[in-house]
């Protein structure tokens, strides 16, 4: 039936069947142990009664025998082929056994409270021969008036034991059959359940191991059978998007492989090209090798050939100051003149070659500049007295105007006094006799500014950057009335840039022009990092933004 | 007050004059014709000199003739100034040496070079002669 029911059972169903099950056979467990326990106590009251009828009679017979001087042996024996009654004594009021169903116990004492009553009563008490539990009955005998005699009689409670042990065993094995069915229920019901879910698992496994065709055949329509549906649905689709997914992975892969393919040509063009880059590259290292190599090779004659040329004109120039100081003997006034002029051009000359040798040197990147805190104002002063001679030659004067406001600047002195020297000799040269060269200097917060102003005939706007070039010359047939062979603002712009300064001219035609020049009050860069020397072919091709220069680390050699 | 210093002046003008026989100079220079006219120079300034074309020469003549003052050219060939200077601290002289360099030196090489020896000065070639006779004339008159 339960085989029949189940397929449409939920699991709701079978746990309340099975519980309704255990719980009927606690209540039949119960119900049967009080019936039990009511019959037993009725069996007992019920063998009580019938006894104590018996002894009723057989002690009216007594009574009866007693006054006709005749013992009813006849019920006596009667009443000893009773099987439950195990003994019966009559007893005199002294206690003293009278007559007993069993000759031994004739004229022995019965020592008890019960003796000589005058009601019945029942009790329990122990067989004297035996010992085991019996029922007392204790009934009055009126045979002497004013003496009570008694009739005891042992009822054995035997017979209530083995019915009663009878009705136990019985009960006992109907709830064994009924358990053993519950059991039964139990285990089917329960085995209804873990079946599936033993399934289930099984196909949960087997799905995660990834067998995807495996299915679940758990055909109940419970909730686990619902389950193990959803399941089989759910492998169905895993199955379905797996495939899905195996194709995509293949076209994936399939692209991947394209685009791998292309990546690799891409890469090896690269390759490629990084390796002709490369020796592009080294072969311009080389060049510059080659080209530095050339440089310093150029330097190094300039310098050695600078010292050479140098060597003989300090000896023209000793003798020809020997000479006029006339310490060599007495000289005539043309001697003198003449040997002014031969002393003059061996200035210019030395003149010259100083300053080939500091283009030389600032190209070259071998100027050795030597910072130290200068005081900006006497630095001008010495310029000028330096230029003062060539300035009174054309009568100009030359006016010096310092801002008191100006700190000391930590430069290269020489090298600064120089600039200014060869910026002041430029004015000179192209300013008209009997004019005025005017230099200022001015603190500008983080700069200071310096001009050199004159009042020649000035400079073409297109050509004021051009004029920082080396040889160049506004006007090449002004050479030979001015003189000089225009290195010396290149020389200015060299070591002004090295000092991370900006140099830059501004002029009008015939009305004369302003040079001016920064020098920075806090240089940002270590002092000994900031003159390493300056390449002066990079200023060269910088020759459109001459007015911008900035000085920057790029412009230096390292 | 002027008076007595011009006075004074004139007294060691007169002492430096004097003083000028007595010192003895030595030009140690490896071109010959600017040797010779250093010498000349000197002699008419009223010195004693010697002369010597390089830093053996030097080393040499150096016990014989005792200067106070030698003119040193840094650039010579053979030894190097360094080495020159070295040896001749092992010599008993102990002259006052004036160096000719043509390269100007820095604060870091000034320091060096005036550690080396009894450097006493230094003269950037090309120089004018008055520039080196005052030097040469102030270590005369240091000396006094």
């Amino acid at each position: 039936m339960i085989n029949w029911l189940y397929p449409k059972m939920y699991l709701g169903t079978t746990r309340l069947l099975c519980c309704a099950l255990n719980n009927l056979s606690c209540i039949g467990t119960l119900v049967l142990s009080i019936s039990l326990a009511e019959q037993n106590s009725t069996m007992e009251e019920n063998i009580i009664q019938h006894h104590v009828v018996i002894a009723d009679v057989a002690s009216q017979s007594i009574e009866a025998g007693y006054i006709a001087r005749r013992w009813p042996f006849r019920t006596l024996e009667e009443v000893s082929k009773c099987e439950s009654v195990l003994f019966w004594w009559i007893v005199k009021p002294d206690g003293e056994i009278l007559l007993a169903d069993d000759a031994a116990m004739w004229q022995k004492h019965v020592d008890d409270r019960s003796l000589g009553t005058d009601k019945i009563i029942v009790k329990d008490s122990v067989f004297y021969k035996t010992g085991e539990n019996i029922k007392l009955i204790v009934h009055p005998l009126k045979i002497e008036d004013g003496k009570q005699w008694t009739f005891y009689m042992g009822v054995s409670l035997e017979p209530i034991v083995a019915v009663r042990n009878e009705m136990i065993l019985s009960g006992v094995g109907i709830l064994v059959a009924i358990s053993f069915v519950a059991f039964l229920v139990s285990v089917y019901f329960g085995k209804s359940i873990t079946r599936p879910i033993s399934e289930l698992t099984e196909g949960a496994r087997a799905i995660s191991q990834g067998n995807l065709d495996y299915e679940i055949k758990v055909k109940s329509e419970d909730e686990i059978g619902k389950l193990a549906d959803v399941f089989n649905k759910m492998t169905v689709d895993l199955k379905k998007s797996r495939a899905e997914l195996e194709s995509y992975s293949t076209n994936l892969e399939k692209e991947v492989g394209k685009r791998t393919a292309e990546l690799e040509k891409a890469n090896k063009e690269l390759k490629n090209e990084i390796i002709e880059r490369k020796k592009a590259e080294e072969r311009i290292k080389k060049q510059n090798i080659q080209l530095k190599k050339l440089n310093r090779i150029k330097s190094d004659f300039i310098n050695v050939t600078s010292h050479e040329l140098r060597t003989p004109i300090t000896g023209i120039k000793g003798y020809v100051q020997m000479l006029l100081k006339q310490s060599l003997g007495e000289i005539s006034k043309e001697q003198k003149s003449a040997l002014e002029v031969v002393l003059r051009n061996s200035n210019r000359l030395d003149h010259l070659v100083q300053d080939v040798l500091d283009i030389s040197q600032l190209q070259s990147g071998t100027m050795r500049f030597t910072p130290e805190p200068t005081d900006v104002g006497k630095m001008v002063d010495e310029a000028v007295e330096a230029m003062q001679s060539s300035a009174d030659l054309k009568k100009i004067k030359i006016n010096v105007n310092i801002e008191d406001n100006i700190p000391d600047l930590i430069i290269d002195k020489e090298c600064i006094k120089k600039a200014i020297i060869h910026l002041v000799d430029n004015a000179i040269k192209f300013s008209p006799d009997g004019s005025i060269v005017n230099i200022r200097a001015k603190n500008e917060r983080d700069h200071v500014l310096f001009e050199v102003h004159d009042f020649g005939r000035g400079i073409p706007k297109n050509k004021e950057k051009k004029v920082f070039e080396t040889f160049y010359q506004v006007d090449s047939g002004m050479d030979r009335v001015f003189g000089g062979v225009g290195l010396g603002l290149t020389i200015s712009q060299g070591i002004v840039v090295a000092h991370g300064g900006k140099i830059w001219v501004e002029g009008t035609v015939n009305e004369g022009s302003t040079f001016r020049f920064t020098l920075p009050i806090k240089p940002k860069q270590d002092i000994e990092g900031r003159f390493e020397g300056v390449d002066m072919f990079r200023l060269k091709n910088n020759e459109q933004d001459t007015e911008n220069i900035v000085f920057d680390r790029k412009n230096f050699r390292m | 007050m002027s008076i007595t210093i011009i006075e004074k002046k004139v007294c060691v003008e007169y002492e430096v004059e004097e003083r000028k026989k007595m010192t003895k100079i030595m030009i140690v220079d490896d071109e010959p014709d600017l040797r010779e006219m250093l010498d000349l120079t000197m002699k008419k300034e009223g010195y004693e000199t010697e002369m010597a074309e390089d830093g053996s020469d030097f080393l040499e003549k150096i016990n014989e003739f005792q200067p106070d003052i030698v003119t040193l050219d840094v650039m010579m060939p053979g030894s190097t100034t360094k080495e020159i200077l070295q040896k001749l601290r092992r010599k008993k002289s102990n002259p006052k040496i004036i160096l000719l360099t043509v390269v100007r030196y820095s604060n870091e090489q000034k320091e060096k070079v005036f550690k080396m020896g009894n450097v006493v000065d230094y003269i950037k070639k090309p120089f004018e002669l008055d520039d080196l006779m005052d030097a040469v004339k102030k270590h005369v008159q240091r000396s006094l």
